[in-house]
């Protein structure tokens, strides 16, 4: 009862509320998408694009620029549809090209903030970009609308086309040879992973970003085995363990890492319901 | 689907609206960080620095252990966090004839928040108290 009434004294403050907001819209973004990339065997481009996002983020801060938005969005979309599409080229694999392009920005970035840096607090800064820290307890009214802004133009984007992302994740070239235009489909893929990695960065940071992307879908997998049914599934998820990660987190814990406890335990729930589940059907 | 998803999305857009707004806490002036949790006083301690018109003349009191200026002219209350990568610095205003604790010493430390400080100690932003009382 004490821990409540604590809690709810915390939503007294607005950048509580706001954390809450953010936190939950981004998760739906992130688990909507986060199925077809686990079904395309993308599991880990966003890692590979957060590395990037930071990257960007490192030179935003060097050339000083005070939106870094301006900067980090455009590249981490280029990067997207980059990796994307020489995922389908035979040269670079797509595992070998997402490892790439993660560790050299992760590498460049670190490498420009260490020697250009104008901050005061490099370390400070740098532990929140990769971790989070508490970068989703500290935004403004203005970063908030901004990503209510551009959750709603994500999810429009899902729904609008969600019969053609269901073809292109299951079977490209059959989608092709149906007149399909699957490339500009994978071209609109690839921008929305990109916004919705820039926004991730300030929820979880850019390294466990991949867990908000893979982890509801995986579990809503173990349990649902139609598109459809993973894809509400997940999305229900992962806004539950979002939200569950952030009350839990603003009692003492560090928000990203929280968060994604959260969705490994919901996914050894969904792992073992899955179990009982297909013993049952059999 | 479309339904089921446009329903969720309508509701996240009311809780939205519902929840954005600028009231914070009744008692705006008192702000005591020693009974928040370690995330919450990390987040204060980060808007203080960020913006610290917001606060200025507030009256603060958080906990911390006392460092110390090499030369010996500056008292730290310093905020620590697992990573020590988010520590956080008040420079203390200490006052005249107050009994100095020894570096290390865990303390609680109660002033006025100055808003037109923005210092930077040890590569650490941070904040000022002024009029204080201490004990450890």
């Amino acid at each position: 009862m004490a821990m409540l009434n604590e809690l709810f004294g915390y939503f007294e403050y607005s950048f509580v509320r706001y954390a809450m907001i953010t936190g939950v819209l981004i998760a739906l973004c992130s688990s909507l998408l986060g199925v077809t990339l686990v079904l395309k065997r993308f599991s880990f481009i966003g890692d590979g694009l957060s590395h990037v996002a930071f990257g960007a983020m490192a030179v935003a801060g060097v050339v000083g620029l005070t939106n870094e938005m301006a900067l980090v969005m455009p590249i981490t979309i280029i990067c997207a549809v980059l990796l994307l599409r020489t995922g389908q080229n035979a040269k670079i694999n797509g595992d070998a090209s997402v490892a790439m392009i993660s560790v050299g920005a992760l590498a460049l970035g670190y490498l420009l903030m260490s020697v250009f840096s104008k901050s005061n607090n490099l370390s400070g800064d740098v532990c929140a970009t990769l971790f989070g820290a508490t970068s989703i307890l500290t935004l403004t009214a203005f970063d908030v609308w901004m990503c209510v802004i551009l959750s709603i133009v994500v999810v429009a984007v899902f729904l609008l086309f969600y019969n053609k992302i269901f073809c292109v994740t299951f079977d490209e070239s059959f989608s092709k040879a149906t007149g399909m235009k699957a490339g500009l489909y994978n071209l609109l893929i690839a921008i929305v992973i990109a916004v919705i990695i820039v926004l991730a960065m300030n929820l979880v940071g850019s390294l466990l970003i991949s867990a908000l992307v893979i982890f509801p879908a995986l579990s809503a997998m173990r349990v649902f085995k139609s598109f459809k049914s993973v894809t509400i599934c997940a999305a229900v998820l992962s806004v539950c363990c979002s939200a569950l990660g952030i009350l839990i987190s603003i009692l003492g814990t560090p928000v990203g890492p929280t968060i994604v406890a959260v969705d490994i335990v919901a996914f050894a729930g969904f792992s073992l319901a899955g179990a009982i589940l297909g013993g049952v059907r059999k | 689907m479309k339904k089921i998803i446009c329903l969720m999305l309508a509701l996240l857009c009311l809780a939205c609206f519902v929840s954005c707004g600028e009231d914070e806490p009744k008692d705006e002036n008192y702000i005591d960080l020693t009974s928040m949790s370690a995330t919450m006083i990390q987040t204060q301690l980060s808007n203080m620095s960020a913006f610290p018109d917001l606060f200025a003349d507030k009256t603060v009191k958080m906990q911390g252990f006392v460092a110390m200026s090499e030369d010996g002219a500056d008292i730290y209350c310093v905020y620590n966090d697992a990573t020590a990568c988010c520590t956080r610095l008040m420079v203390l205003e200490w006052p005249e004839g107050q009994e100095m604790p020894n570096a290390d010493v865990t303390m609680t430390v109660e002033g006025k928040y100055d808003g037109s400080y923005t210092g930077v100690v040890q590569d650490y932003i941070c904040g000022r108290l002024t009029d204080i009382t201490v004990s450890w």
